[in-house]
């Protein structure tokens, strides 16, 4: 049996079929809690945020149209909701931060003292990499989540940031340089 | 000139570069082993930002996705509609008491209008009336002066 594309399945969705709603959701629950984690590196979050996607699917099935990839509409959302809440985040941290000035709290470093050897290294370069990643700029960082995590292809990644193909291709290069530049300064490459 | 082989890295190493461009950027590497170094440190990279841990959504997630949705359906089948619903029927009312009150308004401007008649055929009579007495008084000076 073949399966049901994507576009097939919102289209029964429009005619009121929940039972393709269901699958689309099944389709996409993972992949997008990834790519929304990736922004607010919280896994509660995430979940909430992905909560709010598929609320969003329901409600508004009817904004998709025919034209565009289900999957790039769908990316849209969650990443609109990613970045909306990572706007957020930051407004809180700056008034956190200056907070913190006042109570000069201390910094907790976690103690990976009973790892052995081949963990730390892996979980250093991982940690690295991880503080590379959010020192991308915003639009450097989707694009790099699209492309090297989500494994979108670059037709997708270019209608859900809405930029030319080869503009598309020009920053992930320059992100992936940025990624170069970083850890080698963290003296990891 | 490393800038502009910097700028189709990526492209090289998603075979994207045609046959001709491919071998002069391997030339390239072959005669820089820095250059190389790099190409193959960012190979690496993308590898392992594609192995970054993925994560799966709780047990909880479909069966609260269900709920959030009873809700949201309980307020777009039942709380708007009957939102919707009572917000006509007070513009409804409200239409009413405007037709209405404007229609005795004009009643009321009628009757206003058939008094003001009323009163002014009065003072004409009053005034005809008061010209009469006059006459007759003045008849009567003229009788008592004969």
């Amino acid at each position: 049996m073949i399966d049901k594309t994507d576009e097939d399945l919102i289209e029964e969705f429009q005619d009121d079929n929940v039972s393709a709603y269901n699958q689309l959701v099944y389709r996409y629950k993972d992949r997008l809690l990834n790519y929304i984690y990736q922004f607010v590196h919280d896994r509660d979050l995430a979940e909430d945020l992905l909560q709010d996607t598929f609320l969003k699917l329901y409600t508004h099935k009817h904004s998709y149209k025919k034209i565009a990839k289900f999957s790039t509409w769908i990316y849209t959302i969650a990443g609109n909701f990613a970045k909306t809440e990572l706007r957020k985040k930051k407004r809180r941290k700056t008034y956190s931060n200056s907070e913190l000035a006042f109570h000069e709290k201390e910094l907790i470093v976690p103690d990976i003292s009973n790892e052995p050897d081949k963990d730390i290294l892996n979980h250093s370069l991982k940690e690295d990499l991880k503080e590379c990643l959010l020192e991308l700029p915003l639009d450097f960082k989707t694009i790099i989540i699209l492309r090297d995590i989500q494994e979108l292809s670059y037709d997708e990644i270019s209608t859900i940031v809405e930029l030319p193909l080869g503009t598309v291709k020009s920053r992930i290069n320059r992100a992936r340089l940025k990624i170069y530049e970083c850890l080698k300064q963290k003296e990891v490459v | 000139m490393n800038k502009d082989f910097d700028a189709i890295i990526s492209s090289y190493l998603e075979g994207d570069l045609s046959l001709k461009e491919q071998k002069i950027f391997e030339d390239y590497m072959k005669d820089n082993q820095e250059f190389s170094a790099k190409v193959n440190d960012i190979k690496n990279i993308i590898n392992l930002v594609n192995q970054t841990p993925k994560i799966e959504t709780s047990k909880d997630f479909l069966n609260n996705l269900e709920s959030n949705i009873s809700k949201k359906s309980i307020l777009n089948y039942w709380v708007i509609p009957n939102f919707k619903m009572s917000l006509s029927f007070t513009f409804a009312v409200i239409a009413l008491f405007f037709i209405i009150f404007n229609d005795y308004n004009v009643k009321q401007e009628v009757v206003a209008d058939k008094n003001l008649n009323n009163q002014s055929l009065t003072d004409i009579e009053a005034d005809t009336l008061k010209n009469d007495n006059f006459l007759i008084k003045q008849v009567k000076g003229q009788k008592h002066s004969k």
